[in-house]
């Protein structure tokens, strides 16, 4: 038999269960907003059941169940679901990032209308069609030079924008690269806790929370590949390529020692730098650890936000010299027919002092120091003939122009000075480059016109600007379809803790009434009999 | 599936955001009245319009050209039917001289008018259009032809030229080279009047006074006949243009030789260029609308060409010194120069009629294509307004359901049930 006090112990373990119970459901419901929060689930185990030992043993039934208790506080989480929606929080930052860049970048041509840099092309070559209507019209030739400033102003300010948001794009990639720091460091951090509690035999459910959370905010900005390890610690490694060759860097470590990254841009391509915690290059031999960056994310390998802006910072780069080759071409054409001087051979005169005046100013920019490749070319002034044998020789390597020029166009001083200057006998010549095919492809063949390539350069922004789009909105849809399994399984449902709360409250009434039942007998037993 | 309440949440404010992009989206189609309204919208629909809006550009201005070009052939014409008109004038005056029956005196009468018709070719050459002489080429701020005509003062000649005075020694200086006569003028600076066989150039040139190796200015494309013979031009690659007579007398003198003195200037000066006005009227069409002032009015055929494309200004001259001498021969002769001439302009107004409706019904093909890309613009960006209002009801209604559904859904707990 047991002690005539055993039900009131199962009674305290009622209690005490139910008590730890309604404790878990509070927390759930205080947490039920909260982001990143896993609800938790009291995991009841009835106690070991007891069995009587003695002569009399068989009278009883068999053995005595002993009550419950609350053996584990479970998180209730699908790590299968957790991968799942990283993937996907790649992708979402990757298109988000790239998004976000790009609506910017179409901000900056206001087409179609009749206000944008394509009808300020159109108008500049009406207003010389105007001047050959009437050559010597100082009028005309002052209008002519208006247009020409126009022009230029148009050309200079789409180029200033777009240049602004290809730097706020390279102080975006140095935050998201901070960001990616300060996670690596936090999770170090949160590995050495974790093994220490785990160590001790306890669960450290809202620890793990809390790194699952960074761990989805750095999926969102880099792709990484998570190893949980048996002590709950984990290994992060950031998935990069080489080439066509999938690589990996490690970020954290188990042991609690992580990594840190620092960006470094070279020929505009961007690349991450390794350093150890202690701020000191990685080394891999005697040469310091590089990521390469920028392949992967043209090549849209690498997913997540910071592949997104380097992604974007490129195609903005990409804009900004064809609105080079634009400015630049447009200026070479007009300037070389605009010179008009021939020499006995009846060449162009393009140098020295016969030649004639420029409409536009060549000279050649000092574009961003390091980044100014192609500038090997002709710095006063190109000859139009040369212009056209110089694309089509070069070909698809080397579509002639000087980087950064569609951010300095200008009129030449001349022309600037005195409208007369303006020449009013080439004026049909240059209204007639409006229909001629200027324009190299990549190929280097001269395909389009000025406004042709112009168009083109608008319809690739509004097809990169609305690809990005369709694409945000297909991952968009996607992370929301598995943040909704996941908040399906993971999320605090109010109604449920609710009703688990007036379960456990029964249950806490239940155990309460055993003790008053168990009071009631024992009185009777203890004061009421044999007196 | 499990439902939780932040799910609910969360799901109403994408919905909610979704239907207001939409409703966004809808409402700037009906308030900008445009269905692209950003390259992202429609990026082919972007170029297209965008290409439409350049050939409409382009378009107009082409026609802005050729209501510019017909004004200029339209005046052309009117000019040369003047031109014809003078002609006509001129030619029944030696008709008149040729008949025999005239005294000298008489014919002198019929030179004097015939004269006057100079006069008046002049000013038809100089005709303008809003302040451009359609005759002068490419510069045509200045009236191309000027008649330098000398008139006689006591000891010298007085002319001018080019609005500069010159009174000049009436005696010849330079006789020995039969191509230049060089006329002292009385500030003794030297005008030479050159002609260089090459080229059948004429200049004159003012010298300086202290350096005659030095030319101030030179004054091209002029010259005479009539009593001056030209030089042999066989050998002349490039005609140019020339009107005039220098009348130069001989008087035998103490010493037994002569003395050659120049009795008279009169010249036909061209001071415009060759430079042809020039319209765009399609995409690298362009058509001309002058005629060159030198070529209607000064042809000058070499001997192996067309004789019957004459210089007007300088059969002019013949018919008017043939009847001042009373040459009848060549006044008779002149008949036929005048119905060349007359043939001549007669070419030059057809090549302009032509052109004239040429372009007359490229203006119409243009004035049509104007208005279609107006309609493939509109058709290509204006959107369908009630199209656009039912789709823009359609959206709201589904965005008032979404947050009256959200917040109904959003009110509901089990709180509400529990007491």
């Amino acid at each position: 038999m047991p002690s005539t006090f055993f039900g009131l112990e199962i009674a305290r373990r009622g209690l005490l269960s139910s008590r730890t119970a309604m404790d878990v459901t509070a927390h759930n419901l205080a947490n039920a907003s909260t982001k990143g929060y896993t609800r938790q689930d009291p995991v009841f185990t009835a106690t070991d059941p007891y069995t009587m030992p003695g002569a009399w043993q068989k009278l009883l039934p068999g053995q005595m169940g002993s009550g419950v208790e609350v053996s584990q506080i479970r998180r209730v989480r699908d790590s299968i679901l957790d991968q799942q929606v990283r993937s996907a929080l790649g992708e979402d930052g990757f298109w988000q990032a790239r998004q976000d860049a790009l609506q910017r970048v179409e901000a900056v041509f206001p087409e179609p209308s009749d206000v944008g840099l394509g009808d300020v092309i159109g108008r500049f070559f009406n207003a010389w069609h105007e001047l050959n209507n009437s050559p010597t019209d100082p009028g005309l030739k002052a209008a002519v030079k208006e247009l020409g400033q126009e022009l230029a102003l148009n050309f200079r300010h789409t180029y200033t924008q777009l240049k602004d948001i290809k730097d706020s794009l390279q102080q975006s990639i140095d935050l998201k690269v901070n960001q990616i720091n300060a996670i690596a460091r936090e999770l170090a951090g949160l590995n050495r806790e974790i093994a220490r509690i785990v160590a001790s035999g306890n669960q450290p459910n809202d620890l793990l929370d809390r790194r699952d959370l960074l761990l989805d905010e750095l999926n969102g900005l880099v792709p990484v590949q998570v190893v949980v390890n048996k002590d709950e610690t984990i290994n992060v490694s950031l998935k990069y390529y080489d080439g066509n060759t999938e690589k990996q860097q490690s970020l954290v470590v188990y042991d609690g020692s992580y990594y840190q990254l620092k960006t470094s841009i070279n020929n505009d391509e961007l690349s991450l730098n390794v350093l150890d915690q202690y701020g000191s290059p990685v080394m891999d031999g005697s040469n310091p650890v590089t990521i390469p960056w920028t392949a992967g994310s043209e090549s849209f390998k690498l997913s997540g936000s910071l592949a997104g802006v380097e992604n974007a910072r490129r195609r903005v780069q990409d804009y900004m010299d064809q609105l080079d080759q634009l400015a630049y071409g447009l200026a070479a054409y007009v300037n070389n027919l605009h010179h008009d001087k021939y020499d006995s051979d009846g060449k162009l005169i393009t140098t020295g002092n016969d030649k004639g005046v420029d409409f536009f100013a060549l000279n050649a920019p000092t574009y961003d120091p390091g980044n100014n490749t192609d500038d090997n070319s002709l710095n006063d002034s190109i000859d139009y003939k040369t212009y056209l044998q110089f694309s089509t020789d070069k070909g698809s390597e080397y579509v002639n122009y000087v980087k950064g020029y569609a951010g300095k166009i200008d009129l030449s001083d001349k022309i600037k000075s005195d409208v007369n200057n303006v020449n009013g006998t080439q004026a049909l010549n240059i209204a007639g480059l409006r229909t001629e095919l200027t324009m190299p492809d990549t190929a280097g063949k001269l395909t389009a016109t000025f406004e042709a390539f112009y168009r083109g350069l608008v319809a690739g922004i509004g097809a990169d600007a609305q690809g990005a789009d369709h694409q945000v909105g297909t991952t968009r849809a996607v992370l929301q379809q598995l943040e909704n399994l996941r908040q399906s399984v993971s999320g605090v449902s109010l109604d449920e803790e609710l009703t688990r709360l007036i379960q456990f409250q029964y249950a806490f009434q239940a155990s309460a009434r055993l003790v008053t039942v168990l009071d009631d007998m024992l009185n009777t037993l203890i004061n009421r009999m044999a007196i | 599936m499990r439902i939780t309440h932040s799910m609910i949440a969360g799901r109403l404010v994408s919905a909610i955001q979704l239907n207001l992009e939409g409703l966004v989206k809808s409402q700037e189609r009906m308030s900008t009245g445009k269905k692209v309204n950003r390259p992202s919208d429609d990026p082919s629909g972007t170029s297209q319009i965008m290409a439409v809006m350049a050939d409409l550009s382009a378009t107009r201005q082409y026609l802005r050209n050729i209501q510019d070009g017909l004004s200029w052939l339209n005046q052309g014409d009117a000019t040369m039917g003047d031109a014809t008109g003078l002609l006509h004038q001129a030619r029944t005056l030696a008709v008149q001289g040729a008949n025999g029956t005239l005294t000298r005196d008489d014919m002198a009468l019929l030179a004097q008018q015939v004269d006057g018709i100079i006069d008046s070719m002049v000013n038809v050459g100089n005709a303008s259009l809003g302040g451009k002489y359609i005759y002068a080429g490419i510069n045509n701020n200045y009236p191309p032809f000027e008649r330098a005509k000398s008139s006689d003062a006591s000891g010298y000649l007085q002319i001018v030229i080019d609005g500069n005075l010159y009174k000049i020694n009436k005696s010849v200086y330079d006789t020995s080279d039969t191509k230049k006569i060089t006329m002292q003028t009385t500030d003794n600076n030297n005008i030479t009047i050159t002609l260089t066989r090459e080229a059948n150039k004429t200049y004159i040139e003012e010298k300086d006074k202290n350096d005659p190796t030095k030319t101030i200015r030179t004054i091209t494309y002029y010259s005479f006949s009539g009593t001056m013979n030209l030089p042999d031009a066989n050998n002349v690659d490039e005609q140019i243009p020339l009107a005039g007579s220098i009348t130069i007398e001989e008087k035998p003198n103490i010493s037994g030789g002569t003395d050659k003195t120049i009795a008279s200037i009169d010249l036909i000066i061209f001071k415009g260029d060759s430079g042809r006005v020039q319209r765009e009227i399609s995409a690298g069409s362009v058509v001309d609308v002058n005629s060159n002032g030198k070529e209607v009015f000064l042809n000058q055929p070499a001997a192996n060409e067309d004789q019957t494309k004459p210089n007007i200004f300088e059969k002019l001259y013949l018919l008017r010194d043939a009847l001042n001498t009373g040459d009848y021969e060549s006044v008779e002769k002149s008949l036929g120069n005048m119905d060349n001439a007359m043939n001549w302009l007669m070419e030059h107004r057809v090549a302009m009629g032509s052109r004239t409706s040429h372009l007359e019904s490229l203006q119409s093909q243009l004035q049509d294509q104007e208005v279609r890309l107006t309609g493939v613009l509109s058709g290509l960006q204006d959107s369908d307004i009630a199209r656009a209002a039912i789709e823009f009801q359609q959206k709201q209604l589904s965005y008032q359901a979404a947050l009256s559904a959200g917040a109904r859904l959003l009110q509901t707990s089990l709180l509400d049930y529990l007491r």
